[in-house]
């Protein structure tokens, strides 16, 4: 039977079965013939140069197949910093060609034996020796070094961004809100470990490479330069079927794929490597803190006059990231006077790179926090001061350029309706149930929908079942599923008779799958694929068609989603206990494609926005600049009993201006700004108002 | 991890003998703290005598108290009936630390030498006199102003060598309850009172316990307690579960026919560099009337010695929150714990 | 062979031993070096690659096996201490076709993102049920599965997967309706 309404439906997974019985392949789960481990050697200062290394005991330890450093490394090369191109890396810069050291847990070496216990062990037994300098770890101090930047324009949008005059709109203000807010070094921690297993033919014409990776082609494309590999002459495939989490860690290329490729070329046999959890403090990116400096000025009734928000950030030694911080301000709310402005400082840590909505989820802690403030200073209701600045059309454009679509005042309607809003405590700490304060707060959530040309391939065989095939990937977010209710919608196909396949660069290529836009880009190509072959469905006819579209073009109109967050916080003021004890998000997000997997995936960004607000924070140390943090016992992110009473809802209308189904993309949007209303939500209950990210109960100590 | 050799002890006195021809032993059992130490260097034992097969999984009860094999797991200790009927301080602090999986495989004996989470002792790139004598202490920090991260670090019974915290929750309440720990050696059999058979770091933070090195934890007993006695633990930690105590309190309280606190045991988690027996407290809290003045003067005595170091001073406020929370839910139950 | 630790340990010291493992329900005869967690064991010496390595240091869950019908953390106790003793892994406990009920209410419930720290949540999930006092409250589902992180935050589905089968087996009848 043909299901009706396939698109929207709350359908099971199909990779679930895989999933559940242990049966869904992991790149570290490859095992290969003859197959050797590697393990990293990583630095254990931060700033310096290594003097010295002795491998010698490493070399004779039993098992030992080879101790690579930079006495011995074969020359590799950085890795492309082009993203448009699809060969972005992590770092602009490689291991094992020099002495320098840029940060801790730098890799300076690879040990690579016939068990893992013997490659682990002989990577203990190398013995270095530095040069060592103080390293630069503290942001505030950074941002005053020379080397601090002000970089022009990020994501193509600018950073230094001014309308209309702020400080004389500021000056005329009668209230004004002028405050600075912190976020802290976040780490992603896929609870999947980044792996590479590397298998060279015998003749050298082709690599094959299991990766953690968010984006083959990327991977493909970064590692092979960074082997210096000419890919018309030798074959380069990248899979990645199962991916244990990414939230953006897994979307560049990192170092330590190309060496354990380099490693099995030299060794002539496949290699394995996994980084240990200790090591992915360093080498695979993470969210960088923020200083974030705001001002607002308002007429007494609280509508927006001026608006300045100035990040401080910093990149790597080795890489310019820039989390694009101040963006999102620039279009939530209408204000005539508007001023970002962005310091990018330079630090001894590993690079920082896109983690979960990057940009908007420490920008809009600020941002929304300083909105709950002028709510309180204005005596406006929270959503009513949103409703009073809401931007019915999009202000960089001079309030002139449409939404494709925006629904944000029915996120507020919907969610105040729904979380019993017109219940908060009016005043701070006026609430409580026993020892407990309670306490509700709001922020609105918002992030860009994009999408870029993907290619697919589809495939109908004669008994009638339909097989789509498609680098892209599925992080835990549903494409696999996704990509089969599409072809089942298309051909009048039931689900069980499509299947797909993903993550493979020999099959038809697709964008990053990051900045939520996987449905976007890789969905209509699978649309205009099926299409083709209706009429070979009609027939009953086996037939295959491969299409590439282009990502959308400007169309006149700005695309954007929008939320907005709701939660209720109880507070155990004397003992400094928070619980989150609900939690409402209201996401307009154009047409909802699979209920189960989007509400799942909703809970999740909710979910770590609780951790931001409330545990997740990476400590260096100040003297050593070594990560002091690096396990999950030592950083925080939430567990089963930190989580209940989630709720979801969408506005499920599909966008008439943003591609053929309307939908605009989901992964990162419920991340942002839940922070925010967490945290004023501790403001209602308690009357403590936490600028500096996480809400610890040493803080509500401090402040109490 | 180094390269060791293991063998299985089948008696104390047979896993004794090993240890005596082997003077870079260990014993494992349940293995959570030492295999974790051995992955990450900071333990390097040449040989491994396992001790999970000697007959001391038993746990029994008669007109003293309980007496509880060393190789009793953490899980049935705390789902044992008469622990939670009559020690009920024990099952709260035994189910309050880790996870169940970890509880499963951790033992009681095991736990009493739980392995330190100072991040300078665990990591062997950073100075550590607990670890590495002579290296200094990453957490008090290299320069003066500049301390390392010791928000974890402990308030109580510092000194200049080692501020690390004790992590146990167990221990804290083996403290209230006056247990006494039962020990081994091949001259002869011994038993030790729980306070005592943890060291002060002093200017040797290497030697964490009473424990010789030629010495095997058997057991421990739990005496009965003062008819009457009411007791509980609690604990305040950065997540609602599997996370280390920042502060934590075990109390163990009875009341005389007018209502005066008759007898008292204090213990603090989080706070010291060993668990903690506050005496200071339980002299407050004697021949008091349970008030929340009461309580207050005892916490207030129990922090009187505390000296907080750059990002852990906010310990001795909690420290002092936690102990009169728990007196307050003891004499008041059900006063506050709801959410 | 009395006293096989007799002799001054070096290099050569991590020599394979050999270790006799039953996985879900066959014996399995290996030669191990000491250092092999039980983890390690089942990943890269048996095949059962369902058991995942999370963090190697007891923090996470992803590696929890049933041992003895006790749920523990594989990857902090070492192959050669667990011999003699049934091991049931994920692999132990249903086939895509034929799936136990809780990997079919981990499925219904979309318990479940990315995958990867599943195997040891339903590992743990059928201890919790079918091992241990049952739950008797959601809250204490959560207390009692907080030994098993999940980044991508499928709490919420975990939870409801747990009560409904735990709901199921009080009430056959209503269980089989719902």
């Amino acid at each position: 039977m043909i299901p009706k309404n396939v698109i929207g439906a709350g359908i099971d997974r199909v990779d679930g079965p895989l999933k559940v019985t242990g049966g869904a392949k992991y790149a570290g789960d490859v095992s290969l013939d003859g197959m050797v481990y590697a393990v990293p050697v990583t630095s254990t200062i931060a700033r310096g140069n290594i003097a010295s290394m002795d491998t010698s005991a490493a070399v004779k330890a039993p098992g030992v197949r080879i101790v690579m450093t930079r006495e011995n490394a074969p020359p590799l090369f950085k890795g492309g910093n082009d993203y448009d191109d699809a060969c972005q890396s992590g770092e602009d810069w490689m291991p094992l060609q020099d002495d320098e050291i840029y940060y801790d847990g730098q890799i300076i070496g690879l040990v690579v034996a016939d068990t893992l216990e013997r490659a682990i062990h002989a990577a203990d037994l190398v013995e270095t020796s530095y040069q060592s300098c103080r390293p630069m770890v503290d942001l505030t101090a950074a941002l005053k070094k020379p080397d601090a930047t002000q970089p022009a324009t990020a994501l193509g949008q600018p950073l230094q961004y001014e309308r209309g005059d702020v400080d004389k709109a500021l000056a005329k203000s009668p209230v004004r809100i002028d405050r600075t807010y912190t976020t802290p070094v976040q780490h992603h921690n896929p609870l999947e470990p980044h792996a590479s297993v590397a298998e060279w033919s015998d003749d050298g014409s082709s690599l094959t490479l299991h990766e953690t990776s968010q984006w083959v082609v990327n991977s493909r494309n970064s590692i092979a330069r960074m082997l210096g590999i000419d890919q018309s002459k030798v074959t380069v495939r990248v899979l990645s079927p199962f991916l244990g989490g990414g939230f953006g860690s897994k979307g560049y290329a990192w170092a330590f794929s190309a060496l354990t490729a380099a490693a099995a070329r030299e060794l002539g046999c496949p290699v394995k490597l996994v980084l240990s959890r200790r090591q992915m403090y360093s080498l695979n990116g993470h969210r960088p803190s923020t200083t974030q400096a705001v001002t607002l000025g308002s007429d007494r009734r609280g509508r927006l006059k001026a608006t300045r928000h100035l990040c401080g950030t910093y990149t790597s030694k080795v890489f310019q990231y820039i989390e694009p911080v101040v963006l999102s301000t620039q279009l939530l709310y209408k204000c005539s006077s508007l001023r970002t402005g962005f310091d990018l400082a330079r630090m001894n840590t590993g690079t920082p790179t896109p983690m979960r909505g990057p940009g908007e989820t420490p920008g809009l802690f600020a941002l929304e926090s300083a909105m709950d403030e002028l709510a309180f200073a204005t005596g406006v209701d929270p959503i009513d001061l949103r409703r009073l600045n809401y931007a019915e059309r999009d202000p960089r454009t001079n309030n002139r350029q449409r939404w494709s679509s925006k629904h944000l005042n029915e996120c507020y309607d919907k969610g105040a309706e729904e979380f019993g809003w017109k219940d908060r405590p009016k005043k701070p700490a006026s609430r409580r149930d026993g020892r407990w304060l309670i306490g509700y707060g709001m922020a609105s959530a918002t992030y860009p929908a994009q999408n870029t040309s993907s290619s697919v391939k589809v495939s109908l065989t004669a008994d009638g079942r339909a097989e789509i095939e498609v680098a892209s990937h599925d992080l835990g977010t549903g494409t696999y599923t996704i990509l089969c209710q599409f072809a089942a919608n298309e051909l009048g196909l039931p689900v069980s008779k499509v299947s797909c396949r993903l993550a493979d660069t020999f099959l038809p290529p697709s964008p990053c799958a990051g900045g939520s836009q996987t449905v976007a880009s890789v969905g209509p190509a699978v649309i205009a694929a099926c299409k083709n072959l209706l009429t070979f469905r009609k027939a009953g006819m086996p037939g295959e068609e491969t299409v590439t579209i282009p990502g959308s073009q400007p169309n006149g109109f700005s695309w954007q989603s929008f939320g907005a967050q709701f939660a209720e916080v109880r507070v155990d003021a004397a003992l400094g206990r928070i619980r989150v004890h609900r939690f409402l998000g209201i996401y307009d997000v154009g047409q909802i494609i699979n209920e189960k997997t989007a509400r799942s995936q909703v809970h999740g960004g909710i979910i770590q926005g609780i951790g931001m607000a409330l545990m997740e924070a990476t400590a260096f140390d100040p003297y050593f600049g070594r990560v002091m943090t690096p396990n999950l016992a030592d950083y925080h992110f939430p567990v089963n009993a930190d989580i209940h009473g989630i709720r979801v809802s969408f506005i499920d209308e599909p966008d008439p201006h943003f591609g053929p189904m309307g939908a605009r993309g989901l992964g990162e949007l419920p991340l942002t700004g839940a922070a925010a209303a967490v945290a004023n939500a501790v403001f209602n209950a308690t009357g403590i108002r936490v600028r500096d990210l996480p809400i610890l109960p040493d803080t509500i100590l401090a402040k109490g | 991890m180094n390269p060791f050799r293991y063998v299985k002890a089948t008696s104390p006195a047979d896993a004794l003998a090993r240890m005596g021809r082997n003077p870079g032993a260990r014993f494992v059992a349940g293995g959570t703290t030492l295999l974790d130490l051995m992955k990450l260097g900071v333990e390097t034992p040449d040989v491994l005598i396992d001790i999970n097969h000697l007959g001391l999984d038993g746990i029994t009860e008669d007109r003293h108290g309980l007496h509880i094999g060393a190789h009793v797991s953490n899980t049935d200790l705390a789902e044992h009936d008469s622990v939670k009927k009559k020690w009920p301080v024990m099952s709260q602090a035994i189910l309050a630390g880790a996870s169940t999986q970890l509880r499963n495989m951790a033992t009681v004996g095991g736990n009493l030498l739980q392995g330190n989470r100072c991040g300078y002792f665990r990591d062997v790139a950073m100075p550590c006199n607990r670890r590495d004598p002579g290296t200094g202490c990453g957490a008090l920090g290299e320069q003066p102003g500049v301390e390392g991260i010791n928000r974890y670090c402990a308030v109580l019974g510092t000194s200049p060598s080692c501020i690390a915290a004790h992590p146990s929750d167990m221990c804290v309440a083996l403290v209230a309850v006056d247990a006494k720990v039962k020990i081994s050696s091949p001259a002869f059999d011994r038993l030790e009172r729980a306070e005592d058979f943890f060291r002060l770091p002093g200017d040797t933070p290497q030697i964490q316990t009473r424990l010789g090195p030629d010495e095997l934890i058997t057991g421990i007993e739990l005496p009965e307690l003062p008819a009457g006695a009411r007791s509980m633990y609690l604990k305040v930690r950065d997540r609602t579960s599997y996370a280390y105590a920042l502060t934590s309190a075990a109390v163990v309280l009875t009341l005389d026919a007018k209502g005066r606190i008759d007898h008292a045991r204090v213990a603090l988690g989080g706070v010291g560099s060993v668990p903690w027996r506050s005496h200071e407290a339980e002299n407050a809290l004697l021949s008091s009337p349970p008030t929340e003045e009461a309580f207050r003067a005892a916490a207030e005595a129990a922090f009187a010695g505390a000296v907080p170091y750059q990002y852990n001073g906010f310990k001795i406020a909690l420290g002092q929150d936690t102990l009169v929370r728990v007196l307050n839910e003891l004499v008041r139950p059900g006063a506050g714990e709801r959410p | 062979m009395d006293n096989p630790e007799i002799g001054q340990p070096d290099e050569t010291a991590d020599v394979a031993v050999p270790v006799t493992l039953t996985v879900n329900g066959r014996r399995h005869d290996l030669m191990l070096d000491p250092r092999v967690t039980l983890l390690d064991a089942l990943r890269n010496y048996l095949g059962f690659t369902g058991t995942k390595k999370g963090c190697d240091q007891g923090q996470c869950g992803a590696c929890t096996v049933l041992v003895a019908d006790r749920r523990i953390d594989s990857c902090l106790t070492l192959a050669v201490m667990n011999q003699d003793v049934p091991i049931v892994t994920i692999e132990g406990l249903g086939a895509p076709e034929s799936l136990h009920p809780i990997q079919k209410a981990f499925i219904e419930h979309d318990g479940f993102q990315c995958g990867y720290c599943t195997s040891g949540q339903i590992m743990s999930a059928v201890a919790l049920l079918e091992h241990e006092k049952p739950p008797a409250s959601d809250t204490e589902i959560r207390e009692r599965m907080s030994g098993n992180l999940c980044r991508c935050g499928a709490y919420p589905g975990i939870v409801e997967a747990i009560r409904c089968v735990r709901d199921a087996a009080r009430n056959p009848v209503a269980g089989e309706a719902a």
